[in-house]
């Protein structure tokens, strides 16, 4: 995990949301829910995701759209999990 | 043979813009919407279509309300421009009213007065029960079940309210208890999202809702469904009009079988799925309980445009189809003795498509929908007098349309 950095988290999130939503090009402070391009179940879809790769929890505290809106938000969402130690399953 | 199914969406499918091209696009549409804003006397285009609206759509009687009209709306453009007929009509929660009322068991004056009555009563019945219900994701059925029974008790109880894929199911019950088995569920993996709503939807707390809402379902007039509707709560088919009061009071108070309702589809050989409705919150779950039915959103213009392809006869189809229903008549065998009925019922109707159809095929000649429909009469004709069995006639008929239909020119109108 600590060998994780910035650049490859924010990476591996781009790749999966690009290859799940109907994009060819994405910035990575695009809001892709506020631009309707991906729903609520998208969401959920993305923090199943995102808990796999990294080996992270989310609950429900974490549930703000706010956090996953964009690959930024995304990828701090991720490195603040990781860094924070927050005990898995 | 390859069945299609309907899905009407329940509340959380409303979004700022609903419906908006569609108002402008389908005059069809556009009534519908203004018939519901002359009913109940509120603006359905101002508080779906306008962005500034939001707050007041998500309101629960509000939601409930406005993916009833849409659903309606959007399932007469449905039948205008594809027209199949569907084999199985299924609704999520609210989305059984819009199904029961586009099946015509119910008329549309009725569902929306009846879906005001639901929303009212549920408003007015839940914040006493303190109550409410959350969504959990990526764990199995099985094992929510378990947590709940081993957390709920007398007066602070936790039960399923919906199942709705082999890891998606809702929980509801009274506030702290539910609580506590979220983060029960969560430190065994699963997502747990809780809901705007602030009730114990489908369990046995809305009781008091069932009762005022039976009341309400008992004045009202129902017809025989057009085509078979299943019930959420039992996750089997409605047996006529006489189901209907009994099937959605029971739906308040029991969890919603969505799983085994697609089950059921799969088993009576359903294929096809189109959700009609605003959003594609069950297109999206259908692909989580099958991948063996082939699931579109009539609200996407995309998958609206593959349904046409898929299901309408386009002019350039009609001669070969024609002439498909004359090779099918000639192939098949003929089981009819009387060969005085042979002449009459099989001979007599298959030399006179055969000499239009002749006739058709020559230059500056066109083919339309009446000259279709009169063949696939005279094959349905032929085959009866050479008393072919009725399966195997459907069949035939379903073969040399490809399972394309013709478009209607006269829809008829639900409720």
């Amino acid at each position: 995990m600590n060998n994780l950095n910035e650049q490859s988290i924010k990476g591996v999130i781009r790749t999966y949301i690009m290859e799940n939503v109907n994009i060819n090009e994405l910035n990575d402070d695009y809001d892709i829910f506020e631009s309707g391009l991906a729903n609520s179940l998208f969401a959920i879809e993305l923090m199943t995701f995102l808990e796999k790769s990294f080996d992270i929890k989310v609950t429900m505290e974490d549930l703000d759209m706010q956090n996953f809106k964009s690959v930024n938000a995304s990828g701090l969402f991720v490195q603040e999990k990781l860094e924070s130690g927050a005990p898995v399953n | 043979m390859k069945k299609l199914m309907l899905m009407f969406p329940g509340v959380g499918s409303q979004y700022p813009g609903m419906g908006r091209s569609f108002y402008k696009g389908y005059p069809v549409f556009k009534e519908t919407f203004d018939q519901a804003s002359h009913i109940l006397e509120k603006d359905f285009t101002a508080l779906c279509f306008d962005e500034k609206n939001k707050k007041e759509l998500d309101q629960l009687e509000n939601a409930q309300l406005s993916i009833l009209v849409h659903s309606v709306a959007l399932f007469r453009v449905f039948q205008l421009e594809i027209g199949a007929p569907p084999d199985l009509c299924m609704g999520h929660s609210l989305g059984e009213y819009s199904a029961l009322c586009c099946a015509g068991a119910l008329e549309f004056g009725d569902a929306l007065r009846l879906v005001r009555a639901r929303g009212r009563t549920i408003e007015r019945v839940s914040p006493g029960l303190k109550g409410t219900m959350m969504w959990v994701i990526n764990l199995e059925r099985e094992k929510v079940a378990q947590v709940c029974n081993r957390f709920s008790n007398p007066g602070n109880e936790v039960y399923i309210s919906a199942y709705d894929s082999p890891t998606q199911t809702s929980i509801s019950g009274h506030n702290q208890i539910v609580m506590q088995a979220a983060r029960e569920l969560e430190t065994m993996g699963a997502i747990v999202f809780p809901l705007k709503m602030n009730g114990p939807f489908h369990s046995t707390l809305m009781q008091q809702a069932a009762l005022e809402m039976k009341v309400e379902l008992e004045k009202t007039n129902f017809s025989n469904p057009l085509f078979p509707v299943m019930a959420n709560h039992n996750a089997s088919l409605y047996d006529g009009k006489d189901s209907i009061v009994n099937n959605l009071s029971r739906q308040i108070v029991s969890p919603i079988c969505w799983q085994d309702s697609l089950t059921f589809a799969y088993e009576m050989g359903i294929r096809t799925a189109i959700e009609i409705g605003p959003k594609d919150v069950l297109k999206f779950l259908l692909k989580k309980n099958s991948n063996r039915i082939h699931s579109f959103s009539m609200d996407n213009k995309d998958d609206a445009k593959a349904l046409q392809e898929k299901y309408v006869l386009t002019t350039e189809d009609y001669l070969p189809l024609i002439a498909r229903c004359l090779g099918a008549a000639v192939s098949t065998r003929n089981f009819n003795q009387s060969r005085e009925d042979f002449h009459k019922g099989a001979l007599i109707p298959y030399r006179k498509v055969a000499a239009m159809y002749e006739e058709l095929k020559l230059p500056g000649k066109k083919v339309g929908n009446e000259h279709v429909g009169q063949a696939l009469e005279m094959l349905e004709a032929v085959l009866n007098t050479k008393k072919v069995p009725g399966l195997e006639i459907s069949q035939w008929l379903y073969d040399v349309t490809g399972g394309k239909v013709l478009k209607p020119s006269h829809p008829v109108k639900p409720g």
